[in-house]
């Protein structure tokens, strides 16, 4: 049975669903707080934690997102980082659709890993 | 495309220059920019005004960050002004990020290394650097700024078409 949360913080919101399989964090809306990692550290490394270290997978969507701001960037690189160090399997996807996603995004794939546990797709 | 200028006066506040997305957006496509390019643009905008609600030298509650878009023939020139800061290692420091860019073969491969960098440091609120790669990558610009007889840093990007 799926567990569902929902995080708010202004314009931006986050839905976390937990299965057996994994643990997905699909974001909505914009994210453009002076300080977003304030909102999104702890949110980031409470799915890292309910993955378990790769037992399950960790899928963040931000294929729905209108806007973020370079800060937002400052947390997620950090989280792929550790990730990277660990055991984790980390899925971000993107809509290969809207161009400023597709550069932000592809950008990112610098951290994707030889073996395919962080990876980025573009939908 | 065509010319035109875009001027605001904005009180230094978060909300305030989150609100004027829509008005830069609006005005860049009504001028011929197509929607990638108003979005690209757009986020420039934003991530320099951002930049100067965070790290200008604002002393008094009359002080105002300025925005100009002029969109030229062959140009997009984002101009915002904001009182310098005083400290002038401040200004060192944003000398050295442009110049960091610069350094670059392509802002692709400034923006990859600059988050490579901000991943592996520990988190602390402040500069990093990340938003003027973006602006050098994602908006396609080139950054320069200056500061005027009267202290105002003046920032510009320039989006040449």
């Amino acid at each position: 049975m799926p567990t569902t949360e929902s995080f708010t913080e202004k314009t931006l919101s986050i839905d976390l669903t937990e299965t057996d399989e994994r643990v997905e964090l699909v974001w909505k809306g914009k994210s453009n707080d002076r300080d977003p990692a304030r909102f999104l550290m702890p949110i980031l490394q409470n799915a890292l934690g309910r993955g378990g270290n790769g037992k399950k997978q960790v899928v963040i969507d931000f294929s729905s997102l209108d806007y973020m701001n370079s800060s937002t960037f400052s947390p997620l690189v950090r989280m792929l980082d550790e990730a990277a160090k660990g055991q984790h399997r980390l899925l971000l996807e993107y809509n290969q659709g809207r161009k400023w996603q597709a550069l932000s995004f592809s950008a990112l794939k610098a951290f994707e890993t030889p073996d395919g546990r962080i990876a980025l797709r573009g939908k | 495309m065509r010319q035109g200028r875009f001027e605001l006066r904005l009180v230094p506040d978060w909300d305030t220059v989150k609100s004027i997305w829509d008005d830069c957006h609006r005005f860049l496509l009504e001028h011929g920019l197509d929607q990638d390019q108003a979005y690209a643009l757009s986020m420039t905008a934003q991530e320099l005004l951002e930049n100067a609600v965070k790290y200008g030298g604002f002393t008094n509650p009359s002080q105002r960050v300025e925005l100009a878009i002029t969109i030229a023939s062959r140009e997009v020139i984002i101009e915002v002004r904001a009182p310098a800061h005083r400290d002038p290692v401040k200004l060192r420091k944003l000398d050295e990020s442009i110049q960091w860019i610069r350094g670059y073969q392509s802002p692709f491969e400034a923006y990859v290394e600059k988050l490579k960098q901000v991943s592996a440091q520990p988190y602390a609120p402040g500069e990093s650097g990340l938003g003027l790669a973006r602006i050098a990558y994602e908006g396609q610009c080139v950054l320069d700024f200056y500061v005027d007889e009267t202290d105002v840093l003046a920032m510009s990007a320039v989006h040449h078409r």
